[in-house]
């Protein structure tokens, strides 16, 4: 995990080290309540192969601490560690359960003369608890969508079975994260929506009835296009939580593949049969296939009652995917699967050529004007829309900025203070190299805007936003 | 089994038009002795010979249908049939198609023709001469003139106008050895002759009792057809007859159309006429004319069964064969027109069939048509039984459909000569619902129909109901038909309204309004019909409801039809009735449901189950531009007040919009800061409107005003006293003061009164230093800038001088007015400024005391009042004496009070005396002016008036004596001036007591 910022290029040999992951743990206090029992509370730690002791004493340095502040706020006990090389989170997702990350801060290796060591300089102040904490929040919710609570796993099978799920879950999922690209979309955890018109936007209204009429088991559909959500019959923060693992894990890992080969991925023994481009992108990949598995991931989303399980199916026709929930209940087949391929696969592929065209045509109207020459954030709390031209193609492997990563620590400083108020604010700040970072916050919404003009001042900054929110966010209730 | 070829004298059902047998049966004979009857067009309609007698009977008859057996028949007869003297011997029966009349004539017509057509009004009882067998009656239009051919070489007519003469006329054939087929009527009194030579157009002069020929056209003709409709009249020439040629009449002229040949299933050899008139029939369908030929099935040719070929025939152009229907069987037929269907009857089976040749065929060639509903009879009928009147309870006999006896004319007409009935035929398009599986098809069909709304609305309804797996695909087929043809509809009455606005002079006068059909359906039948009840339906899932709702809402964008909010509302009513908050969220994200104000507001409704209802009302208000009112009006509401102010100028309402609600809605958060802000921010626009920070009056802000200021002191300040003294120095202070007394009096603390006087004190104090000050000036001035030293300066009037009519205006008149407050505390607050006024040597004003007696007044504090006068609490003045008299009905007592005061003034001697005189106290007021002096300037009629209305003489007479003596006294004579008015007096004085008694003028 290294990366050569552009900022070493004037002090030679000098390196920078970005915050990475020092280790991750999850404990429970009372299951090893005893002396000597302390390895008991270890539920899953990373990496797995420190020596046993030093994951005691570790385990039990965070029990200390959150036992100590929870005598100053009984409610709200210590959230994260600051050291001078890294820094703790603690989140307590259920009662005594408690996950832990600890993060190396980022450093910078200064090389010495006469062969000495080269000295490191910890960068304490560099990142984020809210960044961070919300990484953690994450964890826990992605593993909560695949496996439900832990709870639950104790209910099924005891500490045994928890801590299998655990590790099979973290040991994956760790490996993904990224913390040296995390930052204020994190906290957020929005959701990116699809520009749509009505009616391009109706006709996939009725493509999900329909389907779900007629593949009656389907007891909610997602529909996404270019990795942005249109609809969800899911609550929103299911959809939330499934559409970071869609937009994360799920179509990266299938569209590195496609970006890779140039071809479409329409396969021959589908054409024959039928000309459509759906394709399943969680169970069978080929359904001629005779040995196929009919075996799709489940997820658990929150019913009225406690939980629900189900299977999730992804369907992918070009650009356009929709996702299938059906209850865990019941035994997928390959009847079913082929009467959901033959259903769905015709009418989603004209129905990504419809959005397709509709959109193409939206933006030759509204002209390259829109494209945004600004470099801002937005998000709305209530419906967690989130969009930014700051952040490039998302990825599976990384997550590319178009900011340097001083400005995006900008926007997260402003992001803290806005949390710490509930009332409407404006904050402009002068960042170096003329650059100017504004954020606002207007009811439940927020917008970060990152201005560079040479010389510009406070009053043109605030003019330049201004005609930003006209041109961007015209038809939003938006207060400036 | 080929039925045609039977010898069941079946032949009568095809006498319309068509009949399975193509050979020349076109005789004229009538059949034999079946009872059947033969009518051939209107002109021989009908000549039967019945054994059977049957009394004419006079009673209506109305036929019933038969209790309905579960088959569904889309065919009936109408219920209420014309009915007529059926054929027999003696009576021959004609039909006339384009009056659609029934002649039944009677020997001959010497014995009567009775005329029966559809209504009433036209049908017709007459009596004409028997000169021989009637071959062809008809009336011209409007029953103006008959016409009877009785040879076949002329026609007779008789006048049916009233006062033209009645006698008969004839008209030969003007050619030569033709033989008169028949004749059509045209109009009222344009006719044709068709002869085997050619066609004669006549005009008729029922005046002149003659004929003129308009035209005429020699051609070889084999049989005619008429189509009234269109007023086109078909020959068949040529010997083989299948070339068809059209003439059309309009308006005295006549046109030939282009003529056209019917592809015969057999050319014959030798050539004879092969094309029966039976086979040929015309018909507007979908508004154009056809010409329909049933095509027979042939041994030779390939075809396994009948089918009909309709020839479309333009006004103008050349006639094309367009559409074919197919009839899948063989044997006898005949055609009906209804509600623009074609109805195939068919004999043998006792069927009927339809066709709709607007429907498209998926399966078939574009113009091959296949029926559109399985093949059904005709719905039973049971006439009464035609029997003696005497026996009305018989039971009607069912009649027997498709019978021999009937004959078929278009559009929609079956006569059954022998029984006396003549029907129309109708669709019942209810039982088609069931028939037809295919929805999409039968919407289409359905949409086409006459009376189709209902039906369409139930057929809907009975999709939704049904609740069917994957009907979903077939509501959105429905949905998208039906608004077709409400778009089409709504875009024609757009342009309509477009083309009249621009005025009837540009293009064509030739636009009309168009036609609200039944096809239309609206969302607001939808709604009322189908949705709203389908949406209360407990079965139903709500993800369903909320599909179909989807899908209509959708199908209406498609074809860009505005949608109506209450479609909207359901939306949502469904939504949040099961909880549905997100997917109403993405509706709203993707505009599905359109931004309007009802359902902004609607939605802010939900705010308190569903938060971010909140935002989504604000960002749709703001989209609508049109409601930043409201924008303001949510904010405040939710104490936002700068996020208000922003918004407001940021739309650049800032200069009308009302401060007060701001500074309102300001106050109202208890933050001080936020107050300032506002206040300075509406004291700006003031500034920069009208060049002054102050407030309108109209704009009710002098409180906040106060506000701002007195925050810091007022409320730092405990002691009033000592604040008043702080203010009372400072510059801008007097609306602080005044508000600082307004808020020491509302707060109506107890123990205030003495903080009040001490304030009312303070007040009166500068305010007295300054009266003083204007006044020693005043003085200064009168007696001349020429005493005492220049250095003598008008006073200035600091905002320090409180007057009486500031406190009043500001202070003291709201706070009487305030109901919370007792009004012993009023009353001793009012003291308590008179007296801090009366301690500083400053006049009361009346209005003040105007407002203490008002508040007495009030709560009937009478008896307080009176003390107050008493000790002069409330300083004497004429006014308040004409107040305190105007109370002397409620509190007899002012009365006196009132004059003690009047009294006391000492110039309202004048006032006093009226009270007097009103009171009849004629002598009183005689001493008062006495008393006072005045008595020698008074006026004596005033006295004379009073004293006279008393009634008593005595004192009439003491009141002239007095003024007799002032008179001598003043004047040196006994006698008025005649200044005084006073003759009147003088004459009454003189009746009651003489001449004498006048006083003398004395002579010194």
């Amino acid at each position: 995990m290294l990366m050569i910022s552009p900022r070493m290029a004037s002090a030679m040999q000098e390196k920078q080290y970005t915050p990475s992951l020092l280790s991750f743990f999850i404990y429970n206090p009372t299951f090893g309540p005893r002396e000597g029992e302390e390895e008991k509370k270890i539920l899953f730690y990373h990496p797995s192969d420190i020596e046993k002791n030093e994951k005691i004493r570790n385990v039990g340095l965070c029990e200390a601490i959150v036992q100590f502040t929870r005598t100053f706020c009984p409610t709200k006990p210590a959230k994260s560690l600051h050291t001078q090389k890294n820094r703790q989170f603690f989140f307590e997702p259920e009662d005594n359960f408690w996950i832990v990350m600890v993060v190396r801060n980022p450093m910078i290796e200064k090389p010495n003369k006469d062969g000495k060591p080269p000295t490191i300089e910890y960068q304490e102040e560099e990142i984020l608890d809210t960044v961070y904490g919300a990484v953690v929040r994450q964890c826990y919710s992605m593993y909560k969508l695949f496996n439900g609570t832990f709870g639950r796993a104790m209910e099924a099978g005891g500490v045994e079975l928890l801590t299998q799920k655990l590790e099979k879950f973290f040991y994956r999922y760790l490996q993904t994260l990224h913390l040296q690209s995390c930052d204020l979309l994190d906290v957020f955890g929005g959701i990116s929506f699809f520009p749509l018109d009505k009616m391009t936007y109706l006709k996939i209204q009725s493509f999900v009835n329909r389907v779900e009429e007629s593949l009656s088991l389907i007891k909610y559909t997602a529909f996404l296009y270019n990795d942005q959500l249109i609809w969800s019959g899911l609550e929103q923060d299911d959809m939330r939580i499934l559409y970071k693992y869609l937009t994360t894990s799920l179509f990266p890992r299938h569209s590195e593949p496609e970006l890779a080969g140039r071809d479409s991925p329409l396969r021959p023994e589908v054409a024959g049969n039928l000309l459509h481009y759906g394709r399943f992108l969680t169970g069978p990949t080929n359904l001629k296939d005779p040995e196929a598995k009919f075996r799709f991931p489940k997820i658990f989303v929150t019913a009225e009652d406690g939980y629900e399980e189900l299977h999730l199916i992804v369907y992918k026709a070009m650009s356009a995917a929709a996702c299938f929930m059906i209850s865990a209940s019941v035994e997928l087949t390959r009847d079913f699967c082929e009467q959901l391929d033959g259903l769905v696969g015709p009418q989603l592929t004209l129905l990504a050529s419809d959005i397709c065209e509709q959109f193409t045509i939206n933006r030759r109207i509204s002209g390259p004007e829109k494209e945004p020459q600004f470099k801002f954030i937005y998000f709305n709390h209530m419906n967690l829309a989130e969009k930014s031209t700051i952040h490039m193609r998302k990825t599976a492997s990384v997550c590319l900025t178009s900011v340097h990563p001083d400005l995006m620590k900008i926007l997260g400083d402003i992001n803290c203070d806005f949390a710490r108020v509930d009332e409407d604010e404006e904050i402009i700040v002068k960042a170096m190299t003329d650059y100017w970072v504004v954020g606002k916050k207007s009811d439940q919404r927020e917008l970060y805007v990152i201005l560079n003009q040479k010389n510009a001042n406070l009053i043109e900054v605030n003019e330049e936003v201004k005609r930003l929110c006209a041109t961007q966010f015209n038809n939003i209730f938006f207060l400036d | 089994m080929d039925t045609s070829r039977s010898k069941s004298g079946l032949n009568s059902l095809s006498t319309s038009s068509l009949e399975q047998s193509p050979a020349g049966r076109r005789s004229s004979g009538l059949p034999g002795t079946s009872g059947a009857l033969k009518a051939l067009r209107s002109r021989r309609l009908l000549l039967s010979v019945e054994s059977l007698l049957r009394r004419w009977n006079p009673e209506p008859r109305t036929g019933a249908r038969m209790t309905e057996p579960p088959q569904q028949h889309y065919l009936e007869l109408s219920e209420n049939p014309v009915q007529f003297e059926h054929a027999s011997s003696v009576n021959n029966v004609f039909f006339d198609e384009a009056n659609k009349q029934v002649f039944a004539v009677r020997s001959g017509g010497a014995t009567g023709v009775v005329v029966k057509g559809p209504d009433d009004k036209s049908s017709v009882a007459f009596r004409m001469d028997d000169k021989g067998e009637v071959k062809c009656i008809k009336f011209s239009i409007g029953n103006k003139i008959l016409a009877v051919q009785r040879t076949s070489k002329s026609v007779d007519f008789i006048n049916f106008i009233p006062d033209y003469p009645h006698t008969e006329f004839s008209q030969e054939c003007k050619t030569k050895n033709a033989n008169v087929l028949g004749f059509c009527w045209t109009n009222w009194n344009e006719i044709v002759f068709i002869t085997d030579q050619g066609i004669e157009f006549y005009q008729v002069f029922p005046d002149k009792r003659s004929l003129k020929l308009l035209k005429n056209q020699s051609i070889n003709v084999n049989w005619y057809q008429y189509c009234p409709e269109t007023a086109v009249i078909l020959l068949s020439t040529t010997v083989q007859g299948n070339i068809l040629q059209p003439f059309a009449f309009r308006n005295g002229t006549m046109s030939k159309m282009s003529k056209f040949e019917i592809e015969l299933p057999v050319i014959p050899k030798p050539a004879k006429l092969s094309l029966s008139e039976r086979d040929i029939a015309m018909a507007t369908i979908y508004g154009q004319l056809y010409v329909m030929y049933l095509k027979h099935h042939s041994r030779t040719a390939n075809s396994p069964s009948a089918e009909v070929v309709l020839y479309h025939l333009p006004r103008e152009g050349a006639c094309k064969k367009s559409h074919v229907l197919k009839l899948n069987t063989t044997g006898k037929f005949a055609l009906n027109i209804v509600d623009n269907l074609v109805v195939v009857h068919h004999q043998s089976s006792q069927t009927s069939l339809i066709f709709d040749i607007n429907l498209k065929e998926p399966d078939c060639a574009v113009n091959t048509h296949q029926p559109v509903l399985p093949a059904r009879s005709i719905h039973p009928y049971r006439m009464p039984l035609a029997g003696p009147a005497v026996v009305p309870s018989q039971p009607p006999v069912p009649c027997q459909l498709y019978s021999s006896s009937w004959s078929v004319f278009q559009p929609d007409i079956i006569i059954s000569a022998s029984e006396g009935y003549l029907w129309y035929l109708q669709v019942k398009l209810h039982p088609t619902v069931n028939l037809l599986q295919d929805k999409g098809k039968l919407m289409d069909f359905l949409l086409r129909r006459r009376d189709c709304k209902m039906v369409i609305l139930s057929v809907c309804s009975q999709i939704l109901e049904g609740g069917v797996k994957g009907s979903l695909p077939v509501v959105a087929t429905v949905f998208d038909k039906l608004n077709q043809v409400y778009k089409e509809y709504l875009e024609a009455e757009q342009s309509y309204t477009v083309a009249m606005e621009s005025g009837p002079s540009r293009g064509s006068a030739a636009q009309k309004r168009p036609v609200r059909t039944q096809a239309v359906i609206d969302q607001s039948d939808m709604y009322t019909h189908v949705l709203s009840s389908f949406t209360e339906r407990k079965e139903v899932s709500h993800k369903f409801v909320i599909a179909v709702l989807m899908e209509y809402i959708r199908s209406l964008n498609q074809h860009q039809i505005t949608v109506q909010h209450y479609l909207y509302e359901l939306v949502i009513k469904t939504l949040v009735q099961h909880n549905l908050f997100y997917m109403l969220h993405q509706f709203l994200q993707y505009h599905v449901l359109s931004d309007s104000k009802p359902l902004a507001c609607l939605l802010l409704s939900l705010e308190s189950t569903y938060p971010p209802a909140h935002q989504l009302s604000l960002d749709m208000l703001k989209r609508l531009s049109t409601a930043n009112d409201e924008i303001v009006e949510v904010l405040l509401s939710k104490q936002q007040v700068l996020g208000a102010l922003r918004f407001i100028r940021s739309v650049g309402g800032h200069d009308n919009v009302s401060a007060r609600k701001f500074l309102d809605a300001a106050r109202q958060t208890g933050d001080q800061m936020l107050f300032y802000t506002v206040f300075r921010s509406f004291q700006q626009r003031n500034q920069r409107l009208r060049g002054s920070p102050a407030f309108n009056p109209g704009e009710h802000c002098y409180l906040w005003y106060l506000q701002v200021k007195l925050h810091p002191t007022v409320n730092l300040l405990q002691d009033k006293g000592k604040l008043m003294d702080f203010l009372l120095r400072r510059r801008d202070c007097k609306m602080v003061i005044l508000s600082v007394c307004s808020q020491i009096l509302e707060g109506g603390v107890k123990g205030s009164l003495p903080v009040v006087a001490t304030v009312f004190d303070k007040l009166n104090q500068v305010y007295k230093e300054y009266l003083e000050a204007e006044q020693s000036y005043t003085v200064a001035m009168e007696s001349g800038p020429s005493r005492g030293s220049a250095a003598q300066k008008r006073p200035v009037r600091t905002q320090a001088v409180i007057d009486q009519s500031d406190m009043y205006t500001h202070v003291l008149s709201s706070f009487t007015e305030r109901k919370e407050v007792s009004h012993k505390f009023v009353i001793a607050v009012l003291m308590e400024y008179i007296r801090s006024l009366n301690q500083h040597q400053i006049t009361v004003q009346h209005y003040l005391y105007e407002l203490v007696i008002k508040t007495l007044v009030q709560h009937n504090l009478f008896y307080m009042l009176h003390q107050f006068l008493q000790y002069h609490v409330l300083s004497d003045s004429k006014p308040l004496a004409c107040l305190l008299l105007s109370l002397e009905s409620t509190y007899p007592p002012a009365h006196q009070l009132s004059l003690d005061m009047l009294k006391r003034l000492s110039t309202a001697n004048d006032e006093i005396v009226e009270v007097l005189l009103s009171k009849q106290q004629v002598l009183g007021a005689l001493r008062f002016i006495r008393s006072v002096g005045g008595h020698d300037n008074v006026s004596a009629r005033k006295f004379l008036d009073a004293a006279r209305q008393t009634g008593d003489q005595m004192l009439f007479y003491t009141v002239f004596r007095s003024f007799q003596q002032r008179n001598q006294r003043l004047r040196g004579s006994p006698a008025f001036n005649p200044g005084e008015h006073c003759e009147e007096h003088v004459v009454h004085f003189k009746q009651l007591f003489g001449e004498q008694a006048l006083m003398k003028p004395s002579t010194v």
